[in-house]
């Protein structure tokens, strides 16, 4: 597959050419029809010999109820001569058209709608919409779970999930720009935004990046996150994917950016910092303490899933003198048995979780623990006792693959998983000198990277101490009275502190 | 496309030239090293490591390699011969010399030392009684392995006993002109390891070992201390005991017609721990003993300050508090055998205890 | 002709404070008190404040020259100079630069060859570090801001270690209190001035600060912070080491880490350089960057090409000065240019802009 985003110039000239084709095809429709009757679920008829309209729909995606309920009544009884307009008039049906532009005869048609023609009129076609759509119910979020707090998840359908948040932000300034992205798939994109408290030029890059995609299928939101993100090369993932309306809702409110993807239980956030990755939205339904400590936790986690390997490598490889000395003996004792260098037992265990894991996301549930069973428990001792390697790197490994798990973000956590193999590989090259290295490498990575043209390190770098409140730890709720400067919001104030004022009272008062 | 020179080149480093790896299991860490005098010219290294075999609960192994030799260097390259494994130094936690060595001068031995980049400035330096290499083959009851025994009783009579001391404070008052260093000063008894006291040193050489209460009253003219044990006879035969809750000394040099003249107080707060039959409910009782206890102090501490200046060491440093007033010049070294000591005492003594 | 830098582009005042302070904090902090304590012993201390001081005043003398000119280096010397001597004296502070990260690169791989990886040939870790540094000035000034930044933050914790050699110090060893002759001072304060080089930097990336006028507080604080770094670590360094044994330890920053004791650690050194690297890596990028940009503006080529060409110059000369001897005389050389660049140059230049902006408005 290849992907191009064309420049917008080219697009253009592209449209036009397609908008000039279009009217020369104006009153083919009857070649469309002739098209669509190649497919089996494709009917088309008339009610009764003498009647004048003729009726074609996909029967795969309409309702049928709504056919005969509401189409077919008003088609028997009229008369002949009754204009389309005429029957328009009568059908008790919202958003019913009569049209003319072969483009949009196709779309609505292939979208859920029944097609009336009259007889004699080729030019003009009635769309009458009768969509059935198949969807599941609002279920749990499974990815993003969460102990208190709201236990919906987004479902495959857009309307759906629209609903979702507007049900949570009922306000006019709540704004859903929709376009159609896909050359074979036609899907619905919405961008969502909150009118001045996001900032429009955010809003107006993600709608131009996704208007400027060129490409044949959009399957899920992860397409969408590929395409525009902001530099294709980087493995960090520069926008958040979450399947919570009520993250969606809260970080709307912050003046971000949101995308819903016709047929992705996933909504897209941005622009986000590297930060907004290790905080879980249930971060918010705690007191600010815990949410703070946890917050830390995750960040000593994550820094400790990335480097521990790598440091035992480049310890044990060279700097025994930095080896405690009670630890020294048992760590001796450890390895002394093992016929592999450090580097290779690492990568070796280190490949025995990847697997783990990989076989565990990839079975049901049921099936997934049994595998963690086997693999932690029976290999790892199994490991151990036959001198294949040492307890403590199995520990270390163990202990950083949990770390691993406690990023609240999947992608994240993919992401920390895979990073540490080149750490890995510059510890056995140049001991902790090459750990540094590596470090200084993907920190000058992320300094450049940005998401949707903001800085990744944000608040960090640049600077933002205002921001900080919520970004590392989380301060209370009442100290959070500004949105992030990060966004560039125009309405800088979430809340007024009239109400938020501590008294200071005397003890018994 | 913009990174792709630079993988390259990296790669380039990577693959062109790193470190060579000095795998834990792979190499023979040497722990402890002791020096002996074998004759005039000749000294033999011992050099104390752990073999660990393989698996858990097993028990380290004691291993020692010897050689003699003329230089540091040879000697170790002969030890190298006798390794299995590739011998590495950076992990040496203390060094012993034999007082016959330390008599000849342990400059050219502790240079190693302070050279190197890989040794630790936290280690021990201890002057022993007796050949080195006994103590290090010995396999002691305690501990897991022999440096780390040495370490550990070494230690543990630095906290209640000996004044502390390690390479670092060994070089500082080497190097230092108003100062004289000293060491730990250990023997081997039976399969004990037992601390005599502290070794003086002049410069590079021994000079005179203390004993362990005369160490004692060096630790507390050293350096300020929370712990330890001072014991004092008050009649015949019968002992009063303090605990040190905390104690420093004052120094006061002063210049008097060519003269040096200084005057140190002893600031002592202790505890009672064994009263020797005193009733110690009476007020008039513990006064009597904070006498007792300044007088024994003041005079033993006027013996020892007496003794380093009869011997024309300096471990406390007097030179030193002297540079700090501004008095030390040329003719401070001259004029040290001269130096008039007095010293006074404050004791401050609190009786404790669940009893009365 | 020497347009200014685009919106975008540009940083917040406040990062003046991060860009010099950590230019002025780096190789020099691991070794320089054994430099000063020969001249001034347990005085020199009194040097560090003296020589910070002194410094406030060049950085004051700058901003007045940046301010008037509201241009960098290279079109101020335009503007005063003329476009042949000026370019002579630009020319001159982009090699200024080119050496300053010479010697800071030269000097980082010499500690990295004698206390980690002394089999390690001296090219490889050349080409390693300026490779990343290379890796970061491409991403433009916004990014070296960035290191700079984040190497001040990263720094700071080796501040807290400080703790254990103060613990095994002896406090008398700073006394007597001002017992020192103005000579020695004055030598001590020369020695000192060496270790602050680097705020001049500023002269390059002036343009590149929003407000720019608004930020020279900050600069003030850069060096009010640097001279306090290095005081507090010249005081623990005085009171750990016997004067006599300083003037034997080449890196006393670096062996008082040896004394570190973190129970999950032994050889708080190892950490420590490879902290330092980060303190370091900025150093060598504001540096790079800046003999670029100097090159970019004087020759009108592309700035890729002249880091590109900098960073080949940067690293075959490191790789002439081999041995020990070489480093040392390169380090004098550079200490007497930069004294006479800050102490004479700098005033010199202030007088002169001052005459010929009179001179031009009658």
């Amino acid at each position: 597959m290849i992907i191009h985003r064309r420049s917008k110039k080219s697009k253009k000239s592209a449209r036009d050419a397609e908008k000039e084709s279009e009217t020369k095809n104006l009153l083919e429709i009857d070649d469309l029809l002739h098209q669509c009757k190649m497919s089996a679920d494709f009917i088309s008829f008339r009610y009764s010999e003498d009647s004048e309209y003729y009726i074609h729909y996909f029967k795969s995606i309409i309702n049928p109820d709504i056919l005969h309920e509401f189409i077919l009544p008003f088609l028997r009884d009229a008369q002949s001569g009754d204009t389309l307009f005429m029957i328009q008039e009568k059908v008790s049906i919202d958003s019913t058209k009569i049209v003319k532009d072969l483009e949009t005869v196709r779309d609505s048609l292939l979208t859920g709608a029944v097609l009336v023609q009259q007889k004699g009129n080729v030019e003009e076609a009635l769309m009458i919409p009768a969509v059935a759509i198949e969807k599941r119910s609002v279920s749990m979020p499974e990815v993003e779970y969460s102990v208190v707090g709201p236990k919906e998840a987004f479902v495959e359908s857009l309307d759906a999930n629209l609903n979702l948040i507007r049900k949570r932000l009922p306000i006019p300034e709540l704004i859903v720009k929709e376009l159609k992205v896909g050359r074979l798939t036609k899907t619905r994109v919405a961008v969502i935004y909150i009118k001045e408290v996001a900032n429009e030029e955010n809003a107006n890059t993600m709608y131009q990046r996704i208007e400027d995609i060129d490409f044949d299928n959009i399957i899920d939101s992860s397409f969408i996150t590929q395409i525009i993100t902001d530099s294709s090369s980087s493995f960090f993932p520069q926008m958040i994917d979450t399947e919570r309306p009520d993250r969606v809702a809260g970080v709307l409110s912050e003046g971000k950016i949101a995308v819903l993807v016709d047929g992705s239980p996933h909504a897209l956030t941005g622009p986000t910092p590297l930060v907004e990755f290790f905080s879980a939205f249930e971060d918010y339904f705690l007191s600010w303490h815990l949410a703070s400590a946890f917050r830390l936790i995750r960040l000593f986690a994550v820094f400790f899933s990335v480097v521990s390997t790598p440091l035992y490598v480049a310890v044990m490889t060279f700097h025994y003198e930095m080896i405690p000395q009670n630890l020294l003996n048992p760590l001796i004792a450890s390895r002394s048995g093992v016929p592999f260098p450090p580097i290779l037992e690492a990568i070796i265990l280190e490949l025995t979780i990847e697997l783990l894991r990989e076989a565990g996301a990839r079975l049901p549930t049921k099936i997934g623990q049994t595998i963690g069973i086997v693999g932690g428990i029976v290999i790892g001792t199994a490991a151990v006792q036959a001198g294949l390697t040492s307890n403590v790197l199995l520990i270390i490994v163990a202990l950083a693959a949990l770390a691993s798990f406690t990023t609240p973000v999947y992608q994240m956590g993919n992401v920390i998983r895979l990073i540490r193999f080149p750490f890995l590989l510059s510890a056995q090259f140049y001991g902790l000198l090459g750990v540094t290295f590596t470090f200084a490498l993907i920190l000058g990575h992320l300094l450049k990277l940005t998401s949707l043209g903001r800085p990744y390190l944000a608040p960090v770098y640049p600077l933002r101490l205002v921001d900080l409140k919520d970004a590392l730890f989380r301060l209370p709720m009442y100290s959070q009275k500004e949105r992030p400067i990060q966004m560039r919001s125009h309405v800088p104030q979430r809340f007024s502190m009239k109400h938020h004022k501590k008294r200071n009272l005397d003890i018994e008062e | 496309m913009k990174k792709f020179p630079i993988l390259i080149l990296f790669l380039a480093a990577i693959s062109g030239c790193t470190p060579g790896t000095k795998i834990l299991e792979d190499i023979q860490l040497i722990q402890a090293v002791g020096y002996d005098e074998m004759n005039g010219e000749e000294f033999k290294i011992t050099a104390g490591a752990t073999y660990i075999p393989p698996g858990q609960n097993t028990e380290p192994r004691n291993l020692v390699f010897t050689s003699v030799g003329k230089t540091t260097k040879q000697i170790r390259q002969q030890i190298k011969t006798n390794s299995a494994k590739p011998i590495e130094t950076g992990r040496v936690g203390v060094v012993l010399f034999q007082q016959e060595v330390a008599k000849n001068g342990i400059e050219r031995h502790i240079d190693n030392y302070q050279r190197d980049a890989n040794i630790g400035r936290d280690i021990h330096l201890v002057t022993t009684q007796g050949s080195t290499e006994e103590i290090l083959r010995t396999r002691y009851t305690e501990g897991d392995s022999v440096s780390q025994h040495i370490i550990d009783v070494v230690d543990q009579n630095m906290d209640h006993t000996i004044p502390d001391s390690n390479l670092h404070d060994f070089l500082s008052q080497y190097y230092a002109k108003g100062y004289d260093p000293f060491m730990p000063y250990v023997s081997k008894d039976e399969d004990q390891l037992k601390v005599l006291g502290v070794a003086l040193y002049k410069k590079d050489k021994l000079v005179d070992t203390l004993s362990l209460k005369e160490s004692y009253i060096l630790k507390l003219l050293y350096e300020p201390i929370r712990k330890g044990q001072f014991e004092t006879e008050w009649k015949d035969g019968r002992y009063i005991s303090t605990e040190n809750l905390h104690s420093h000394t004052d120094y006061k040099i002063k210049k008097e017609r060519g003269r040096y003249h200084v005057q140190l107080t002893i600031h002592y707060n202790g505890e009672v721990s064994e009263s020797g039959g005193m009733d110690l409910t009476k007020e008039k009782n513990i006064k009597k003993m904070e006498r007792e206890v300044s007088k024994a102090i003041e005079k033993k501490a006027q013996k020892l300050v007496e003794k380093f200046i009869a011997l024309g060491v300096d471990p406390i440093g007097l030179g030193e508090r002297a540079r700090q007033q501004k008095l030390y010049d040329k003719n401070w070294e001259e004029n040290y055998a001269d130096l008039s000591v007095d010293v006074k005492s404050k004791v401050k003594i609190t009786q404790g205890g669940i009893i009365e | 002709m020497y347009p200014l830098p685009k919106e975008d582009k540009q940083v917040s005042p406040y990062f003046v404070f991060y860009l010099i302070h950590s230019m002025q904090v780096g190789v020099g902090i691991l070794g320089f008190e054994r430099i000063i304590a020969q001249s001034a012993r347990q005085n020199a201390w009194i040097a560090v404040i003296i020589a910070g001081i002194i410094m406030i005043g060049l950085v004051f003398l700058s901003y007045r020259i940046l301010n008037r000119g509201k241009n960098d280096i290279v079109a101020i010397h335009h503007d005063v100079f003329g476009k042949w001597i000026g370019g002579m004296f630009s020319l001159y502070f982009i090699l200024y630069y080119a050496i300053l990260v010479l010697v800071i690169l030269r000097t980082y791989e010499e500690v990295i060859q004698v206390w980690v990886f002394p089999d390690v040939g001296a090219w490889v870790f050349l080409l390693i570090i300026l490779l990343i540094a290379y890796y970061y000035v491409i991403g433009g000034f916004r990014v070296v801001t960035g290191i700079s930044f984040l190497g001040v933050i990263y720094g700071l914790p080796l501040l807290l270690v400080m703790y254990f050699p103060l613990k095994n110090g002896h406090l008398g060893n700073l006394l007597p209190l001002f017992d020192v002759t103005f000579r020695e001072l004055y030598e001590a304060t020369k020695g000192m001035t060496l270790n602050f080089l680097g705020f001049e930097v500023l002269f390059m990336f002036y343009p590149f600060i929003k407000k720019a006028t608004k930020s020279e507080k900050w600069a003030y604080f850069a060096v009010i912070f640097s001279t306090f770094i290095y005081l507090v670590t010249l005081l623990v360094t005085f009171v750990y080491f016997s004067q006599e044994q300083l003037k034997t330890t080449i890196w006393a920053t670096l062996s008082l880490w040896k004394i570190v004791d973190l129970t999950i650690i032994e050889r708080f050194e190892y950490v420590g350089i490879c902290i330092w690297f980060f303190v370091i890596l900025p150093n060598i990028c504001i540096g790079l960057w800046c003999a670029s940009r100097g090159m970019h503006r004087l020759f009108s080529i592309r700035q890729k090409t002249s880091l590109r060409f900098i960073c080949l110059l940067v690293l075959l000369s490191a790789l002439f000065f081999r041995d020990r001897q070489l480093v040392d005389t390169l380090n004098d050389i550079v200490s007497q240019i930069g004294l006479y660049t800050i102490y004479f140059y700098i005033p010199f230049l202030y007088v002169v802009q001052m005459i010929m902006k009179r001179w031009k408005k009658t």
